[in-house]
C-alpha cells in the first residue's frame, strides 16, 4: 500500500464517510443506506489511492474516469467527494431536498460525477465507450465502473462484457459490489450469479475476487489488475457486506430501504464514533 | 435516402466522427468502412450496449452515429437514449432506416410507426424526418452544425427527388403554393411524395391546397410552425406513423384555433403480412382515400 497513506487515515475517512451518509438519509428519508455501506472502503480505496482525479482535475482530460452504475448508492459518493473536497460539506445538508442536485440517485449535476445512473445495466456500456474512446485518441488514463452484484441481472451488463473483451479494452475496470442482497432478497435465491469469477473470466476479464472492505486487499488486487496491459479488461469482485459499519444494519434487506429513525441515527453514530 | 446519408456522412465526416452499426448496412456502410476504419464498429445485435457506449464516446468528444434499421435501436434501448443520452445531452445521432411501413412484408416487429411519438418525447431530442434525399442531405448539414441528441428518420433508398438544390430547403419547406392561404397540407418523413400527388389530385378537383414537409422538428418548432402557418384556416397533416400522439397531434398541440384533420396509421394492429403499399391501404392512407376524404370535407364546409 502506498506508504504515504496510512491505515489509519483511510479508517478515518470511512468512519466519516458513513456518518456523512447516515446523516443525509436521516434527514431526507430517502434511504438505501445498505447499498452506500458497502461500498465505502472501495470507494476510499479508489479516491485516496488509485484514481488520478481531484477537485484540481476534475476536467482534466487526462484524469480517471469513475462511473458509478449502482447509482442508488449515491449517499457514499456524494460524501466521499464532499470529504476530498469536491465541493463544500454543508452542500450534502440538500441531499434529497427540492430544487437540489443532490439527487437520490447519483447526478452529474454534482461537481466531481461523471454520469448520472439510477436504473441499473447503464454504465459498464457507457464506460465501454469511454474506454474505447481513450484507445482512439491515445489517452492513458483509465476507466472505473462500479457496480452491484444484483445488477447484473440486467442483460445490458452481458452485451458490455463480451463488447469489452472483443475490443481489448484493458484500460476498462469494472468493481462488482458484491453485497448479495438485493432489492427483494439473497441474490443467490433471485437470480444465481455464481461462480461469477468463472463466469467473467470466460467472457474473457482478468479477475480477482477479493475482501471489499479490507484495504489492503481491495488496493493490491486493483493495482495487480491495472498493472498489466494484456487487451484483457480488468473485474474486481469485491464481497462486501450490505449495511457494512453499523452492526444492526449489516447482513439486513431492511436497510437496502429503510431510513434510520432518531434513536437508530443515535446508535449507529455512537457505533462509528 | 439511405444512399444519401451514407454519402452525406463521408463527405462530412471528420476526425471525431464515429459510426457504429447494429450489425445491420449490408452495401450501405462498405465505404465509409474502407475510409475510415478506426471510426468504425460493429456493436453486434446489442443495441442496448451499442448506445450506452454511443453516450459514452460522445461524453469524450466524438460526434457518434448508431445506425441500424425499424426499432431496433430506437425502441430497444429508449431508456439508454433517455438516460445516458439526453440526459447529459451529448452528441449522438440515431439512424434508423424502414421509418414508417418501410419494411411492410416483414412484419409487425419491423415497423417503425411509434418512433416519432416515442423519441419526441425526450428532453433535448431533435427529430430529424426527411421526405427525399435532398432533404436527407439538409438534415445532415444539420446534424453536423448542431451538437445534441438527434433522431434520423430514413424511409429506404430510392425515393424520387423533389427538392432542386439543398438550399431550397428548411426545417418547414413550402413546396406548393396556390396563393389561396385557405388550406395547407403539412406531411413530414416519408409521406412528402403521396402528398404531393394528393394536393395534385385536388387541384385537379379544383380544390387549392398548399403543401409544405418538415424535415426538423427542434425547440423552434412550434415558432417556425405558426410563422408560416397560422394564417391558414383549414389545416390537413399526414403521416406513416401511428395519429395518436404522432405529428398530426403536435401540429393540433402547437397551431391553436385552427381546424386540423390528420391522416396517420390506426393503432390497431394488423396481424397479416403485406407490403407497405397494402398496409397502407389496410390504414386508409392512400393518395386515391385521403384525396376523397379532404374533398368531401372541404366540399361539406363551402
Amino acid at each position: 500500500m502506498n506508504d504515504q497513506i496510512n491505515n489509519n487515515e483511510l479508517v478515518n475517512l470511512s468512519k466519516e464517510v458513513r456518518k456523512d451518509i447516515l446523516k443525509m438519509v436521516h434527514a431526507s428519508k430517502a434511504s438505501h443506506v445498505g447499498s452506500a455501506f458497502s461500498t465505502v472502503e472501495v470507494l476510499v480505496v479508489l479516491y485516496k489511492l488509485i484514481l488520478k482525479i481531484s477537485p484540481k482535475s476534475s476536467t482534466d482530460k487526462d484524469r480517471d474516469r469513475f462511473l458509478l452504475s449502482k447509482g442508488h448508492a449515491c449517499t457514499a459518493l456524494y460524501a466521499i467527494l464532499a470529504e476530498l473536497g469536491f465541493y463544500e460539506k454543508k452542500l450534502l445538508d440538500d441531499y434529497s431536498k427540492d430544487g437540489s442536485i443532490f439527487m437520490s440517485h447519483i447526478n452529474s449535476e454534482v461537481p466531481g460525477v461523471e454520469f448520472s445512473t439510477g436504473s441499473l445495466g447503464h454504465a459498464l456500456p457507457v464506460g465501454v465507450g469511454v474506454a474505447l474512446a481513450a484507445k482512439k485518441r491515445k489517452k492513458a488514463y483509465k476507466t472505473y465502473v462500479l457496480m452491484s452484484d444484483g445488477e447484473l441481472n440486467e442483460g445490458s451488463n452481458w452485451e458490455a462484457f463480451m463488447m469489452a473483451a472483443h475490443l481489448k479494452l484493458d484500460n476498462l475496470v469494472a468493481i462488482i459490489d458484491a453485497n448479495k442482497i438485493q432489492a427483494l432478497g439473497f441474490t443467490k435465491d433471485i437470480l444465481s450469479l455464481e461462480p461469477i469469477e468463472d463466469k467473467l473470466s470466460s467472457f474473457g476479464w482478468d479477475v480477482i475476487r477479493t475482501d471489499g472492505h479490507n484495504y489492503e486487499q481491495i488496493y493490491s488486487s486493483l493495482t495487480s489488475l491495472t498493472l498489466e496491459s494484456n487487451g484483457k479488461p480488468k473485474v474486481l469482485i469485491a464481497d462486501t457486506v450490505k449495511g457494512k459499519g453499523v452492526s444492526f444494519m449489516e447482513g439486513e434487506l431492511k436497510w437496502h430501504y429503510s431510513s434510520p429513525n432518531d434513536e437508530e441515527y443515535d446508535l449507529a453514530v455512537e457505533e462509528l464514533s | 435516402m439511405r444512399s444519401a446519408f451514407i454519402n452525406s456522412l463521408l463527405k462530412k465526416a471528420d476526425e471525431n466522427t464515429f459510426l457504429m452499426v447494429g450489425d445491420l448496412g449490408y452495401s450501405v456502410i462498405e465505404q465509409y468502412v474502407g475510409q475510415r476504419p478506426e471510426q468504425f464498429l460493429n456493436a453486434g445485435i446489442a443495441e442496448q450496449n451499442m448506445t450506452g457506449m454511443a453516450a459514452g464516446m460522445a461524453m469524450e468528444g466524438f460526434k457518434v452515429f448508431t445506425y441500424s434499421i425499424a426499432n431496433f435501436n430506437t425502441i430497444r434501448c429508449l431508456e439508454q437514449i433517455r438516460n445516458d443520452i439526453c440526459y447529459h445531452n451529448l452528441d449522438v445521432t440515431i439512424v434508423s432506416v424502414g421509418g414508417g411501413l418501410t419494411y411492410g412484408s416483414a412484419g409487425y416487429s419491423h415497423h417503425a410507426v411509434q418512433d416519432i411519438a416515442l423519441l419526441g418525447s425526450l428532453p433535448n431530442m431533435t427529430l430529424l424526418l426527411p421526405g427525399d434525399p435532398v432533404e436527407v442531405e439538409y438534415c445532415m448539414e444539420y446534424i453536423f452544425n448542431k451538437k445534441g441528441p438527434k433522431y434520423l428518420r430514413i424511409g429506404k433508398n430510392g425515393e424520387p427527388r423533389i427538392h432542386e438544390n439543398v438550399r431550397d430547403i428548411s426545417n418547414i419547406t413550402k413546396i406548393k403554393s396556390t396563393n389561396d392561404n385557405k388550406r395547407a397540407l403539412i406531411t413530414t418523413s416519408n409521406t412528402l411524395h403521396k402528398a404531393i400527388e394528393v394536393c395534385e389530385l385536388l387541384l385537379k378537383d379544383g380544390i387549392a391546397v398548399d403543401l409544405f414537409s418538415v424535415s426538423v422538428i427542434d425547440r423552434n418548432f412550434g415558432k417556425e410552425l405558426n410563422r408560416q402557418l397560422s394564417k391558414y384556416q383549414k389545416i390537413f397533416t399526414i403521416e406513416e406513423h401511428i395519429d395518436e400522439f404522432g405529428f398530426g397531434s403536435l401540429v393540433k398541440s402547437r397551431l391553436e384555433g385552427i381546424n386540423i384533420q390528420s391522416f396517420g396509421l390506426k393503432k390497431d394492429l394488423c396481424k397479416v403480412v403485406g407490403s407497405q403499399s397494402y398496409l397502407c391501404g389496410e390504414h386508409g392512407l392512400t393518395t386515391n382515400n385521403i384525396k376523397k376524404e379532404i374533398f368531401e370535407l372541404v366540399r361539406k364546409n363551402k
